[in-house]
Protein backbone atom coordinates (compact mmCIF):
# COMPACT_ATOMS: atom_id res chain seq x y z
CA UNK A 1 0.00 0.00 0.00
CA UNK A 2 2.77 2.14 0.77
CA UNK A 3 4.01 1.68 -2.64
CA UNK A 4 1.92 4.13 -3.96
CA UNK A 5 3.49 7.17 -5.02
CA UNK A 6 4.28 10.02 -2.66
CA UNK A 7 2.01 12.79 -2.73
CA UNK A 8 3.84 15.30 -4.83
CA UNK A 9 3.05 18.27 -2.57
CA UNK A 10 4.72 16.00 0.20
CA UNK A 11 7.74 15.18 -1.79
CA UNK A 12 8.09 19.13 -2.47
CA UNK A 13 7.73 19.82 1.33
CA UNK A 14 10.16 17.08 1.70
CA UNK A 15 13.04 18.75 -0.86
CA UNK A 16 12.44 21.33 0.96
CA UNK A 17 12.90 20.37 4.35
CA UNK A 18 16.38 18.51 3.07
CA UNK A 19 17.66 22.09 1.52
CA UNK A 20 17.05 23.46 4.66
CA UNK A 21 18.96 21.31 6.73
CA UNK A 22 22.30 22.82 7.36
CA UNK A 23 25.80 21.33 7.01
CA UNK A 24 27.73 20.13 9.61
CA UNK A 25 29.17 22.57 11.45
CA UNK A 26 33.14 23.10 11.06
CA UNK A 27 34.44 22.51 14.15
CA UNK A 28 32.51 18.33 13.79
CA UNK A 29 35.42 18.11 12.03
CA UNK A 30 37.78 18.35 14.28
CA UNK A 31 35.91 16.64 17.13
CA UNK A 32 35.25 13.30 15.08
CA UNK A 33 39.27 13.89 14.14
CA UNK A 34 40.54 13.79 18.01
CA UNK A 35 37.97 11.19 18.80
CA UNK A 36 39.39 8.76 16.80
CA UNK A 37 42.71 9.68 17.88
CA UNK A 38 41.92 9.39 21.74
CA UNK A 39 40.28 5.98 20.78
CA UNK A 40 43.24 5.02 19.12
CA UNK A 41 45.06 6.41 22.31
CA UNK A 42 42.83 4.97 24.52
CA UNK A 43 43.34 1.48 22.72
CA UNK A 44 47.08 1.64 23.01
CA UNK A 45 47.33 2.50 26.98
CA UNK A 46 44.79 -0.45 27.44
CA UNK A 47 47.64 -2.57 26.38
CA UNK A 48 45.55 -3.72 22.92
CA UNK A 49 48.05 -3.01 19.74
CA UNK A 50 47.31 0.48 18.53
CA UNK A 51 45.98 0.77 15.20
CA UNK A 52 49.17 1.10 13.22
CA UNK A 53 50.43 4.28 11.97
CA UNK A 54 52.95 4.99 8.83
CA UNK A 55 56.28 5.24 9.48
CA UNK A 56 57.11 8.51 10.79
CA UNK A 57 53.90 9.73 12.05
CA UNK A 58 54.42 11.55 15.80
CA UNK A 59 52.79 9.73 18.65
CA UNK A 60 52.42 13.50 19.81
CA UNK A 61 50.14 14.43 17.31
CA UNK A 62 47.48 12.16 19.55
CA UNK A 63 47.76 13.85 22.33
CA UNK A 64 47.54 17.54 20.24
CA UNK A 65 44.58 15.99 18.47
CA UNK A 66 42.83 15.28 22.16
CA UNK A 67 43.98 18.90 23.23
CA UNK A 68 42.08 20.30 20.18
CA UNK A 69 38.92 17.81 20.58
CA UNK A 70 39.05 19.38 24.04
CA UNK A 71 38.96 23.02 23.28
CA UNK A 72 36.79 22.67 20.39
CA UNK A 73 33.92 20.58 22.81
CA UNK A 74 34.38 23.34 25.71
CA UNK A 75 34.45 26.44 22.81
CA UNK A 76 30.93 24.88 21.53
CA UNK A 77 29.60 24.17 25.21
CA UNK A 78 30.58 27.74 25.95
CA UNK A 79 28.87 28.81 23.50
CA UNK A 80 25.70 27.12 23.78
CA UNK A 81 25.60 27.67 27.53
CA UNK A 82 23.30 30.62 26.96
CA UNK A 83 20.96 29.27 24.38
CA UNK A 84 18.97 32.28 23.59
CA UNK A 85 14.99 32.19 25.09
CA UNK A 86 16.30 30.70 28.21
CA UNK A 87 17.09 33.91 29.95
CA UNK A 88 18.92 34.60 32.33
CA UNK A 89 21.50 35.76 33.79
CA UNK A 90 19.99 33.18 36.67
CA UNK A 91 21.06 30.86 34.95
CA UNK A 92 24.18 31.74 34.01
CA UNK A 93 25.32 32.63 37.36
CA UNK A 94 24.17 29.15 38.51
CA UNK A 95 25.87 27.95 36.27
CA UNK A 96 29.17 29.58 36.32
CA UNK A 97 28.67 28.13 40.41
CA UNK A 98 28.26 24.43 39.35
CA UNK A 99 31.37 24.89 37.17
CA UNK A 100 33.48 26.06 40.06
CA UNK A 101 31.91 23.88 42.24
CA UNK A 102 33.05 21.05 40.11
CA UNK A 103 36.42 22.78 39.68
CA UNK A 104 37.64 22.84 43.34
CA UNK A 105 37.00 19.24 43.04
CA UNK A 106 38.40 17.85 39.80
CA UNK A 107 41.68 19.99 41.47
CA UNK A 108 41.41 18.03 44.83
CA UNK A 109 41.13 14.99 42.93
CA UNK A 110 44.23 15.98 40.17
CA UNK A 111 46.76 16.80 43.26
CA UNK A 112 45.21 13.31 44.96
CA UNK A 113 46.14 11.51 41.77
CA UNK A 114 49.58 13.28 41.58
CA UNK A 115 50.68 12.26 44.50
CA UNK A 116 49.75 8.82 43.99
CA UNK A 117 51.53 9.38 40.70
CA UNK A 118 54.88 10.37 42.00
CA UNK A 119 54.58 7.47 44.93
CA UNK A 120 53.82 4.55 42.26
CA UNK A 121 56.68 6.35 40.04
CA UNK A 122 59.32 6.05 42.63
CA UNK A 123 59.00 2.29 42.93
CA UNK A 124 58.01 2.04 39.28
CA UNK A 125 61.27 4.15 38.00
CA UNK A 126 64.20 1.23 38.75
CA UNK A 127 62.20 -1.38 37.84
CA UNK A 128 61.54 -0.07 34.32
CA UNK A 129 65.42 1.01 34.02
CA UNK A 130 65.95 -2.84 34.24
CA UNK A 131 63.95 -3.08 30.70
CA UNK A 132 66.56 -4.04 28.13
CA UNK A 133 69.15 -4.80 30.48
CA UNK A 134 71.43 -7.32 29.27
CA UNK A 135 70.49 -9.50 32.89
CA UNK A 136 66.58 -9.10 32.35
CA UNK A 137 65.43 -12.00 31.10
CA UNK A 138 63.94 -11.53 27.59
CA UNK A 139 60.41 -11.96 28.30
CA UNK A 140 59.90 -9.58 31.21
CA UNK A 141 62.31 -7.04 29.18
CA UNK A 142 59.93 -6.85 26.42
CA UNK A 143 56.39 -6.60 28.72
CA UNK A 144 58.40 -3.92 30.61
CA UNK A 145 59.52 -1.96 27.17
CA UNK A 146 55.97 -2.18 26.37
CA UNK A 147 55.04 -1.17 29.54
CA UNK A 148 57.60 1.68 29.11
CA UNK A 149 55.81 2.74 25.85
CA UNK A 150 52.77 3.03 26.85
CA UNK A 151 53.63 5.18 30.07
CA UNK A 152 55.22 7.46 27.54
CA UNK A 153 52.34 7.58 25.26
CA UNK A 154 49.66 8.73 28.16
CA UNK A 155 52.77 11.34 29.44
CA UNK A 156 52.80 12.66 26.08
CA UNK A 157 49.21 13.11 26.42
CA UNK A 158 49.39 14.43 30.45
CA UNK A 159 51.77 17.32 28.84
CA UNK A 160 49.35 18.23 26.09
CA UNK A 161 46.54 18.05 28.49
CA UNK A 162 48.30 20.49 31.20
CA UNK A 163 50.13 23.04 29.13
CA UNK A 164 46.10 23.49 26.90
CA UNK A 165 44.92 23.99 31.03
CA UNK A 166 47.73 26.06 31.83
CA UNK A 167 45.89 29.07 29.47
CA UNK A 168 42.33 27.52 30.06
CA UNK A 169 42.17 26.50 33.63
CA UNK A 170 38.21 26.94 34.09
CA UNK A 171 37.95 24.40 31.21
CA UNK A 172 36.35 21.40 33.56
CA UNK A 173 35.70 18.66 31.11
CA UNK A 174 39.51 19.33 30.11
CA UNK A 175 40.18 18.35 33.78
CA UNK A 176 38.17 15.87 33.91
CA UNK A 177 39.84 14.03 30.08
CA UNK A 178 43.05 15.03 32.26
CA UNK A 179 41.78 12.54 35.31
CA UNK A 180 41.69 10.05 33.12
CA UNK A 181 44.47 10.01 31.76
CA UNK A 182 46.33 10.15 35.31
CA UNK A 183 44.20 7.06 36.21
CA UNK A 184 45.41 5.46 32.86
CA UNK A 185 48.61 6.29 34.22
CA UNK A 186 48.58 5.35 37.79
CA UNK A 187 46.61 1.81 36.06
CA UNK A 188 49.63 0.77 34.05
CA UNK A 189 52.55 2.01 37.09
CA UNK A 190 50.94 -0.59 39.20
CA UNK A 191 51.08 -2.83 36.30
CA UNK A 192 54.70 -2.13 36.29
CA UNK A 193 54.61 -2.80 40.24
CA UNK A 194 52.73 -6.52 39.45
CA UNK A 195 55.08 -7.50 36.95
CA UNK A 196 57.99 -6.85 39.63
CA UNK A 197 56.03 -9.06 42.01
CA UNK A 198 55.50 -11.78 40.24
CA UNK A 199 59.31 -12.08 38.60
CA UNK A 200 60.31 -11.98 42.16
CA UNK A 201 57.83 -14.32 43.34
CA UNK B 1 27.65 13.75 -0.77
CA UNK B 2 30.29 12.09 -2.92
CA UNK B 3 27.99 10.12 -5.56
CA UNK B 4 30.47 8.85 -7.73
CA UNK B 5 32.84 7.14 -4.92
CA UNK B 6 32.17 4.02 -3.62
CA UNK B 7 35.42 2.69 -4.92
CA UNK B 8 37.12 5.75 -3.34
CA UNK B 9 35.00 4.69 0.14
CA UNK B 10 36.18 1.17 -0.07
CA UNK B 11 39.71 2.28 -0.84
CA UNK B 12 39.67 4.43 2.37
CA UNK B 13 38.31 1.96 4.36
CA UNK B 14 40.87 0.18 3.68
CA UNK B 15 43.28 2.48 4.76
CA UNK B 16 40.99 3.08 7.53
CA UNK B 17 41.36 -0.54 8.61
CA UNK B 18 45.16 0.14 8.49
CA UNK B 19 44.69 2.83 11.21
CA UNK B 20 45.24 5.68 9.16
CA UNK B 21 43.81 8.41 10.39
CA UNK B 22 43.49 10.81 6.81
CA UNK B 23 41.33 8.29 5.81
CA UNK B 24 39.17 8.47 8.66
CA UNK B 25 39.77 12.59 7.87
CA UNK B 26 38.34 12.22 4.10
CA UNK B 27 35.61 9.52 4.68
CA UNK B 28 34.02 12.49 7.03
CA UNK B 29 34.96 15.52 4.47
CA UNK B 30 33.29 13.38 1.70
CA UNK B 31 30.10 12.34 3.91
CA UNK B 32 30.31 14.08 7.68
CA UNK B 33 27.56 16.80 5.93
CA UNK B 34 25.22 13.89 5.09
CA UNK B 35 25.72 11.72 7.82
CA UNK B 36 25.33 15.14 10.11
CA UNK B 37 21.60 16.27 8.19
CA UNK B 38 20.24 12.06 8.86
CA UNK B 39 21.07 13.26 12.85
CA UNK B 40 19.78 16.98 12.45
CA UNK B 41 16.33 16.13 10.94
CA UNK B 42 15.75 12.38 12.70
CA UNK B 43 16.94 13.95 16.42
CA UNK B 44 16.01 17.78 15.79
CA UNK B 45 18.50 18.84 18.20
CA UNK B 46 22.08 19.87 16.49
CA UNK B 47 24.01 18.76 19.94
CA UNK B 48 22.78 14.82 19.74
CA UNK B 49 23.05 15.35 15.56
CA UNK B 50 26.95 15.73 16.49
CA UNK B 51 27.28 13.63 18.92
CA UNK B 52 25.50 10.61 17.06
CA UNK B 53 28.47 10.96 13.70
CA UNK B 54 31.58 11.57 16.40
CA UNK B 55 29.72 8.36 17.47
CA UNK B 56 29.32 6.79 14.16
CA UNK B 57 33.17 7.32 13.36
CA UNK B 58 34.56 5.81 16.73
CA UNK B 59 32.38 3.38 15.56
CA UNK B 60 33.80 3.01 12.06
CA UNK B 61 37.28 3.32 13.91
CA UNK B 62 36.36 -0.34 16.07
CA UNK B 63 34.77 -2.16 12.81
CA UNK B 64 37.67 -0.76 10.08
CA UNK B 65 39.92 -3.68 10.52
CA UNK B 66 37.23 -6.15 9.87
CA UNK B 67 34.57 -4.18 7.76
CA UNK B 68 33.83 -5.61 4.58
CA UNK B 69 31.04 -3.86 2.75
CA UNK B 70 30.22 -2.64 -1.01
CA UNK B 71 28.74 0.53 -0.14
CA UNK B 72 30.57 2.22 3.00
CA UNK B 73 28.60 5.22 2.42
CA UNK B 74 25.48 2.92 3.01
CA UNK B 75 26.98 1.20 6.46
CA UNK B 76 27.62 4.23 7.51
CA UNK B 77 24.34 5.40 6.62
CA UNK B 78 22.76 2.66 8.76
CA UNK B 79 25.35 3.33 11.68
CA UNK B 80 24.09 6.84 11.86
CA UNK B 81 20.05 6.10 11.56
CA UNK B 82 20.60 3.21 13.84
CA UNK B 83 22.35 5.53 16.53
CA UNK B 84 19.70 8.19 15.99
CA UNK B 85 16.94 6.04 16.59
CA UNK B 86 18.82 4.18 20.19
CA UNK B 87 18.53 7.29 21.13
CA UNK B 88 15.33 7.56 20.36
CA UNK B 89 14.63 5.36 22.42
CA UNK B 90 16.54 6.62 25.33
CA UNK B 91 14.37 9.85 25.21
CA UNK B 92 11.44 7.58 25.12
CA UNK B 93 13.10 6.07 28.49
CA UNK B 94 14.08 9.40 29.91
CA UNK B 95 17.52 7.90 29.93
CA UNK B 96 18.81 11.46 28.43
CA UNK B 97 19.17 15.01 28.79
CA UNK B 98 17.53 16.96 26.56
CA UNK B 99 18.42 20.25 25.09
CA UNK B 100 16.01 22.31 23.19
CA UNK B 101 15.40 21.50 20.21
CA UNK B 102 17.13 23.62 16.96
CA UNK B 103 14.69 26.79 15.96
CA UNK B 104 13.12 26.75 12.61
CA UNK B 105 14.72 28.31 9.92
CA UNK B 106 14.44 32.09 9.56
CA UNK B 107 12.89 31.81 5.95
CA UNK B 108 9.89 29.17 7.19
CA UNK B 109 9.12 30.99 10.10
CA UNK B 110 8.55 34.04 7.92
CA UNK B 111 5.99 31.85 5.67
CA UNK B 112 3.76 31.90 8.51
CA UNK B 113 1.11 29.31 9.99
CA UNK B 114 1.25 27.54 6.12
CA UNK B 115 2.12 23.43 6.41
CA UNK B 116 5.24 23.00 8.09
CA UNK B 117 6.30 19.43 7.70
CA UNK B 118 9.09 19.42 9.86
CA UNK B 119 6.22 20.24 12.63
CA UNK B 120 3.57 17.92 11.22
CA UNK B 121 6.16 14.64 11.44
CA UNK B 122 6.91 15.80 14.67
CA UNK B 123 3.09 14.92 15.35
CA UNK B 124 3.32 12.07 14.43
CA UNK B 125 2.95 8.48 16.53
CA UNK B 126 6.91 7.81 16.82
CA UNK B 127 6.56 4.09 14.69
CA UNK B 128 5.03 6.59 11.50
CA UNK B 129 7.04 8.79 12.24
CA UNK B 130 10.29 6.97 12.31
CA UNK B 131 9.53 4.73 9.05
CA UNK B 132 8.13 8.11 7.14
CA UNK B 133 11.93 9.55 7.89
CA UNK B 134 13.84 6.90 7.17
CA UNK B 135 11.55 5.95 3.78
CA UNK B 136 10.55 9.46 2.54
CA UNK B 137 13.21 11.53 4.05
CA UNK B 138 16.33 9.21 3.71
CA UNK B 139 15.56 6.95 1.18
CA UNK B 140 16.08 4.11 3.10
CA UNK B 141 14.48 0.61 1.60
CA UNK B 142 11.55 -1.25 3.90
CA UNK B 143 13.77 -4.16 4.48
CA UNK B 144 16.90 -1.49 6.00
CA UNK B 145 14.24 -0.31 7.84
CA UNK B 146 12.46 -3.37 8.91
CA UNK B 147 16.04 -4.27 10.33
CA UNK B 148 17.01 -0.69 11.64
CA UNK B 149 13.62 -0.93 13.83
CA UNK B 150 13.11 -4.79 14.13
CA UNK B 151 10.14 -4.92 12.68
CA UNK B 152 8.47 -6.40 9.09
CA UNK B 153 8.62 -5.18 6.29
CA UNK B 154 4.91 -5.52 6.05
CA UNK B 155 4.75 -3.19 9.19
CA UNK B 156 7.53 -0.82 7.71
CA UNK B 157 5.29 -0.45 4.91
CA UNK B 158 1.58 0.16 6.47
CA UNK B 159 3.50 2.40 9.11
CA UNK B 160 4.60 4.09 5.59
CA UNK B 161 1.11 4.29 4.63
CA UNK B 162 -0.24 5.67 7.76
CA UNK B 163 2.37 8.41 8.10
CA UNK B 164 1.66 9.82 4.73
CA UNK B 165 -2.13 9.43 5.26
CA UNK B 166 -1.78 11.72 8.48
CA UNK B 167 0.37 14.34 6.67
CA UNK B 168 -1.76 14.29 3.71
CA UNK B 169 -4.72 15.08 5.79
CA UNK B 170 -2.44 17.86 7.81
CA UNK B 171 -1.46 19.38 4.01
CA UNK B 172 -5.14 20.01 3.08
CA UNK B 173 -6.19 20.98 6.34
CA UNK B 174 -3.66 23.67 5.74
CA UNK B 175 -1.92 23.20 9.52
CA UNK B 176 0.95 20.90 10.99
Amino acid sequence: MSDRPLDPRLREQIDRWRAETPPAPEHLAARVHAAIALENARRASQGKPPAPRREGAPVRWLAAAAALVIALLLGYTALNGGLPGTGGSVETVAGRLVVADALAAAEAAEREHARAIARLQEAAAPILLRAGHPDTPPEESARLLALRERIASVDAAIAEIETYLDTNPGLASARTTLLAAYMDKTDLLREVLVLAEENEA
Amino acid sequence: MAQDGPNEDRLLLARCGRGEPEAFDELYRRHGDALYAIAWRMLRRPEEAEDVVQDVFVKLFQSAPTLRVEYPLAWLRRVTANLCIDRIRRRGRGELQLVPEHPLPASRESRGAGFDLERAVGTLPERAREVFLLHDVEGFKHREIAELLEISEGTSKSQLFRAREMLRGALEGGTS
